[in-house]
C-alpha cells in the first residue's frame, strides 16, 4: 500500500476507493492504534463520534441491547494510550468521550473501569476473544459495578457481529454526514499522515514476512491428523445435512447459547443441539443483558432446525409459590414455539409439563439434585422424564451402573464450570446476597460482585465478604463463592470447596461413550460468543476423532485451546476422577 | 387461627458429629425435660457418623416415649453410594414408624406410605407440594431458604402441615465432597473422621479473618445461629403452627422452653432473644435475613416480615 492510497481528504469518493477497504482487520487495528497513540487528544473524540454513529447504523440491534444500561458510565483504558474513553449509554444510545484520566478526578461518576491494552480491546470488538478468560488471565482488569460490566459484554456480545468490522466503509445514505462529522478527524489525520505511514509500512513488512512463514509452516503440516479435523470441521459446517444424519446415532455435543448469536456461532461451529432460556428468573443463568426473548427464541429454532439441530429450553429455576404462572408460560412459549426438549428440576413444573405437553422432551435438569438412581428412577417412574442431566457427582462407574438401572438417555457434563455442592440444593448465594440460583436463577450475581486492584493484587468480594485475593501474576476467578478461598478454623487458607477451575473431561469422552452417555454438555451459557464457538469446535473435532478410534492427546493443539478458555486458567477432571470427593 | 394450643415445636435431627455418649445424654434429657411435641431422629449427614446414634439408639427411643414425644426417622440428605442407597432402603424395611424424607430417592421408596419431607427436599410452590402430598406426605419441613412471602403462599394453599426451623445454624448447602476432610487436606474416603470434635460445626472465615460460614462434613450452615423468634406471631397468622428447633450444643431444654412461651405470645421477642443468647454461649450471633428475603447472614430486629415488597416481576417469557 502506497501513501497515495491513504489518502482522507476525498471522503465522498465511493466505497470502494475508500483506504480501509483494502486493509486486513489486522491492519485497520494497526492503523487505529497508531492513530489514537498520535493524535492530539482533543481530536480523538470526533473520530469516537464516527465510530459510533457508523456503527449504530451499521448495528440497528445496539440500541436495544444497549437500553437496559441507560444512565450507566463505564471508563476504557487502554493501557498503551495516554487517553482513556468514557462510555455513557442514554436511550441506549452509546457516547464515547476522550479524556485524559488525570481530569477524570471526582467530577465524572462512573459505574465501572475497564483497563487492558488497545489489542485486547479490539479483540473483544471483532467478536475474537472471550472477555471472561481475558479477565482470569489478568488480561483486562476491571473495577467497580459488576452487573454494568457484565451487561455491557452481553449486550455487545450478543449482536453476534464483528463490532469494528467495516467501521469505515459507508453506505451510500450515510456518506455526507461522514463527510461533514468526519472533516475535522479527516483533517487531524492528515497531518500527522505520513509519519504514519513510515511506521505501518514497516509494520506491515513485518507481518506480511510473517504470515509467510506461518503459510510456509502450515503448508508443511497439511496431511497431519489436525489438519484432517480441521477439514473436516469445515466440511461438516458446509453440508449441514450430514451433521444432522450421523447425529441420529452418534453422541449428541450440546452448547449453551446465551444468546441469539451464540446459538448461531454454536450451530455453524458444529454443535447438534443447543440449551437456552427465557430472559427472566426462570432459568438458572439469569444473568442481565443474557437469553432469549420469545421472539429470539421463535428465530432461534427456526435457524437450527433448518439445519437439522436441536433446542433444547432452559425452565430449570424452581417457581417460587403464587407466581408459578410466569414459570407455566415460559413451558407454554417453549412449546408453542416447537423447542426440542424442556429441561426442568421443579416438580411441580414437571408435573404440569407432562400432563399439558407429554409428547415434548423432559430432560431432568441437574438442578434436581437428583444424586442416586433411585432419585432419577423416581422422576422417570413419576414424570416420564426421557433424559437425565447427571450432576457433576458421579464417578465413570456409578454412571456406567445408572445406565443399566434407569433406561433413560443420559447427558453428562464434558466442559465447563463446577459446582463441588449438589446442585439445586445450595443456598450460599442468598446466604452472602440475598439471591440464590433455585429461587431467582443467579449464583453470586454481578450486582453483588465488587473488584478492588490494590498495588496489582486483585481483591474480590461478594456483597460484604472477601472471597479471593489474587496476587499480582495468579490467575483470576470470578468471585463464585464456592470457589473462593477461606481460612477453616486452626487451618490454612485454601480453596475449601473447590479451586476456580474448569471442567474438561476430554481424555473420558471414550469411556463415558461406553459408559451409556448419549449427550456431552458444554457448561457457559454465561460465557462469551467466542468461548462458545472455541469449545464447539475443539469438542467437535475431539468428538469426531474419537469416533475414528483416536484419543484426546492426538489433537494436543485443540487441548490447548480449550485451556486458555479455562477459569483460574486450570483445568480439572471433576468427580470422574476418583479421588474427587 | 394462631391458637398456641395446637402449635407444634419440634426438635430436629443432630445434624453435628456428637459422640454415641453426647447423643445418649442430650436425647435422654429431651426425653425427660424438654417440651416439645416430636423429635427427628436419624443421621442426615454423613454415614460414617451413623454408628453413634446407633449405639445407644434403642434406649434413647425408649426413653423418648415414656417422655411423650413422638420420633419420626429422618433419612440422610444426599444419599450417594451404593452403600447409602442399601442403608436408605433398610431404613424404609425395617422401621416401625414414620420416616422423614431428606433426598427425592427416599420419597420413592415411601410412596403411598405415610411419611414427612425434610427440609432437604425442595418444595417451592403449590404444584410441587401438591404433588408430594399426593404421594403419601403428611408434613413438610421448608427450606430454610424461603422468604415469608412463599412461606405464606404455601401456607394458604397447602393441605398439610407445613414446618419452619426457627432456631439453629440453618443448612445452605450439601455436597458430595467432606470439606472437614479437605480442611485436614484428606480426601471423602479416608477422611478419619476429620468433623470429630465439631460440636457445632467448623468456623470458616474469609481472608480477611471475617467469620462467614460453618462447615459439618458435606454440609454447609450458616455462621450465625438461625433466629426467627421475633416472626413467630407472624409466621402463626400466615399458616404456620409447626416450628422446628434445630439442636446446637447449647441449653436446648431452655431453648424449647422458650419457644413454647413465644408461642403462646407470653414473651417479647427481644427479651427472648436476649435469653436464646445466653442459653447458646457459644453463639456468635443470630441471622434471620431469608425469612425476609434479604441476604441470610443478616439479623433484621425491625419491620415485619411479610412485608408488602412483591416478588420481583418476570418479563414476558
Amino acid at each position: 500500500m502506497d501513501a497515495s492510497t491513504l489518502s482522507f481528504r476525498d471522503t465522498s469518493s465511493s466505497a470502494r476507493s475508500f483506504p480501509f477497504l483494502s486493509m486486513s482487520a489486522e491492519r485497520q487495528d494497526l492503523f487505529f492504534s497508531l492513530a489514537l497513540t498520535a493524535l492530539p487528544r482533543p481530536m480523538i473524540t470526533p473520530l469516537c463520534r464516527i465510530i459510533v454513529a457508523r456503527l449504530e447504523h451499521r448495528v440497528p440491534g445496539l440500541k436495544e441491547r444497549l437500553r437496559p444500561l441507560d444512565g450507566k458510565t463505564v471508563f476504557i483504558q487502554p493501557k498503551d494510550l495516554t487517553v482513556g474513553f468514557l462510555l455513557s449509554i442514554s436511550n441506549g444510545h452509546p457516547h464515547l468521550t476522550a479524556i485524559s484520566p488525570e481530569s477524570l478526578s471526582n467530577k465524572v461518576e462512573m459505574d465501572a473501569r475497564l483497563e487492558a491494552s488497545l489489542e485486547v480491546f479490539f479483540h473483544l470488538l471483532h467478536g475474537e476473544s472471550d472477555g471472561d478468560a481475558l479477565f482470569f488471565s489478568r488480561d483486562l482488569k476491571v473495577d467497580g459495578d459488576m452487573s454494568v460490566v457484565v451487561a455491557l459484554r452481553n449486550a455487545m456480545d450478543g449482536l453476534g457481529e464483528d463490532l469494528l468490522k467495516d467501521v469505515f466503509t459507508l453506505p451510500r445514505p450515510f456518506r455526507s454526514m461522514f463527510s461533514q462529522a468526519g472533516g475535522v478527524a479527516n483533517r487531524c489525520l492528515d497531518r500527522i499522515i505520513d509519519p504514519f505511514l513510515k511506521k505501518t509500512a514497516k509494520l506491515e513488512n513485518r507481518l506480511s514476512k510473517m504470515q509467510a512463514e506461518i503459510d510456509a509452516l502450515r503448508h508443511k503440516e497439511e496431511g497431519s491428523p489436525l489438519k484432517v479435523v480441521h477439514n473436516s470441521i469445515k466440511k461438516d459446517q458446509e453440508n449441514n445435512a450430514d451433521l444432522s444424519e450421523t447425529a441420529k446415532n452418534a453422541i449428541e455435543l450440546l452448547a449453551p447459547a446465551g444468546t441469539p448469536a451464540a446459538l448461531r456461532s454454536a450451530i455453524d461451529a458444529g454443535a447438534n443441539a443447543v440449551y437456552l432460556g427465557f430472559r427472566d428468573e426462570t432459568n438458572a443463568r439469569n444473568y442481565p443483558g443474557l437469553n432469549f426473548t420469545r421472539e429470539d427464541l421463535k428465530e432461534g429454532i427456526e435457524y437450527a432446525h433448518q439445519r437439522g439441530r436441536r433446542v433444547h429450553v432452559a425452565i430449570n429455576t424452581y417457581a417460587a409459590a403464587g407466581h408459578m404462572d410466569s414459570w407455566y408460560k415460559a413451558i407454554d412459549t417453549a412449546a408453542e414455539l416447537g423447542a426440542d426438549a424442556l429441561i426442568m428440576a421443579d416438580m411441580g413444573l414437571l408435573s404440569y409439563a407432562s400432563q399439558h405437553y407429554p409428547h415434548l422432551s423432559r430432560h431432568l435438569s441437574v438442578q434436581a439434585g437428583a444424586s442416586t438412581p433411585a432419585a432419577i428412577q423416581f422422576y422417570y417412574e413419576m414424570f416420564g422424564i426421557n433424559r437425565m442431566v447427571l450432576p457433576r457427582m458421579f464417578t465413570l462407574d456409578e454412571i456406567a451402573a445408572l445406565k443399566e438401572k434407569v433406561p433413560i438417555e443420559i447427558e453428562t457434563f464434558i466442559f465447563g464450570s463446577l459446582s463441588p455442592m449438589s446442585e439445586g440444593r445450595c443456598a450460599l448465594s442468598a446466604y452472602a446476597t440475598g439471591r440464590s440460583p433455585n429461587l431467582c436463577g443467579v449464583c453470586s450475581p454481578a450486582e453483588h460482585v465488587r473488584y478492588k486492584n490494590e498495588e496489582g493484587v486483585l481483591i474480590s468480594q461478594l456483597g460484604d465478604f472477601v472471597i479471593n485475593r489474587f496476587g499480582k501474576d495468579e490467575a483470576a476467578g470470578y468471585p463464585t463463592l464456592c470457589k473462593g478461598r477461606y481460612i477453616p478454623k486452626g487451618g490454612e487458607a485454601s480453596y475449601l470447596f473447590e479451586k476456580p477451575e474448569c471442567l474438561n473431561a476430554a481424555e473420558y469422552i471414550a469411556s463415558l461413550r461406553a459408559a451409556g452417555v448419549t449427550s456431552f454438555k458444554i457448561e457457559g451459557r454465561q460465557r462469551s460468543r467466542f468461548y462458545t464457538t472455541e469449545v464447539v469446535s475443539c469438542f467437535r473435532a475431539l468428538l469426531d476423532a474419537e469416533a475414528s478410534g483416536k484419543s484426546a492427546d492426538s489433537l494436543p493443539d485443540v487441548l490447548n485451546r480449550l485451556r486458555d478458555l479455562a477459569e483460574g486458567g486450570e483445568e480439572t477432571r471433576g468427580a470422574y476422577r476418583k479421588g474427587w470427593r | 387461627m394462631s391458637s398456641s394450643t395446637s402449635d407444634h415445636l419440634s426438635l430436629g435431627a443432630v445434624m453435628f458429629p456428637w459422640p454415641a455418649k453426647m447423643l445418649r445424654d442430650f436425647y435422654f434429657r429431651i426425653a425427660d425435660e424438654g417440651d416439645v411435641d416430636s423429635v427427628y431422629l436419624g443421621e442426615v449427614i454423613c454415614s460414617k457418623r451413623s454408628p453413634f446414634l446407633k449405639h445407644y439408639l434403642p434406649e434413647i427411643t425408649d426413653r423418648l416415649t415414656k417422655g411423650g414425644k413422638k420420633i419420626v426417622f429422618s433419612s440422610m440428605a444426599l444419599v450417594g453410594t451404593a452403600d447409602e442407597v442399601r442403608e436408605m432402603e433398610e431404613l424404609v424395611e425395617k422401621t416401625d414408624g414414620l420416616i422423614e424424607a431428606n433426598d427425592v430417592s427416599l420419597v420413592r421408596l415411601l410412596q403411598g406410605k405415610p411419611h414427612h419431607l425434610g427440609p432437604f427436599v425442595n418444595i417451592y410452590n403449590e404444584g410441587a407440594l401438591d404433588f408430594l402430598t399426593r404421594l403419601g406426605a403428611e408434613k413438610a419441613c421448608l427450606n430454610p431458604e424461603l422468604p415469608a412471602t412463599v412461606i405464606k403462599e404455601l401456607a394458604q394453599k397447602s393441605t398439610i402441615p407445613l414446618e419452619v426451623i426457627v432456631f439453629g445454624r440453618l443448612p445452605i448447602s450439601i455436597s458430595a465432597r467432606c470439606f472437614d476432610a479437605r480442611a485436614k487436606g484428606r480426601t471423602k474416603d479416608n477422611c478419619r473422621l476429620a468433623c470429630l470434635h465439631h460440636r457445632d460445626g467448623l468456623t470458616i472465615s474469609t481472608l480477611e479473618n471475617q467469620p462467614f460460614l460453618t462447615v459439618n462434613g458435606m454440609q454447609t450452615l450458616t455462621y450465625g445461629c438461625g433466629n426467627l423468634i421475633q416472626a413467630i406471631p407472624e409466621l402463626q397468622q400466615a399458616g404456620i403452627h409447626s416450628f422446628r428447633l434445630s439442636p446446637q450444643s447449647g441449653d436446648m431444654v431452655a431453648t424449647a422452653s422458650l419457644f413454647r412461651k413465644c408461642l403462646a405470645g407470653q414473651i417479647d421477642a427481644t427479651e427472648a432473644s436476649t435469653l436464646l443468647a445466653s442459653y447458646h454461649p457459644e453463639m456468635p450471633g443470630f441471622a434471620n435475613g431469608f425469612l425476609y428475603g434479604q441476604p441470610g447472614h443478616k439479623f433484621i430486629t425491625d419491620g415485619p416480615v411479610l412485608n408488602p415488597a412483591p416478588l420481583k416481576k418476570t418479563e414476558s417469557a
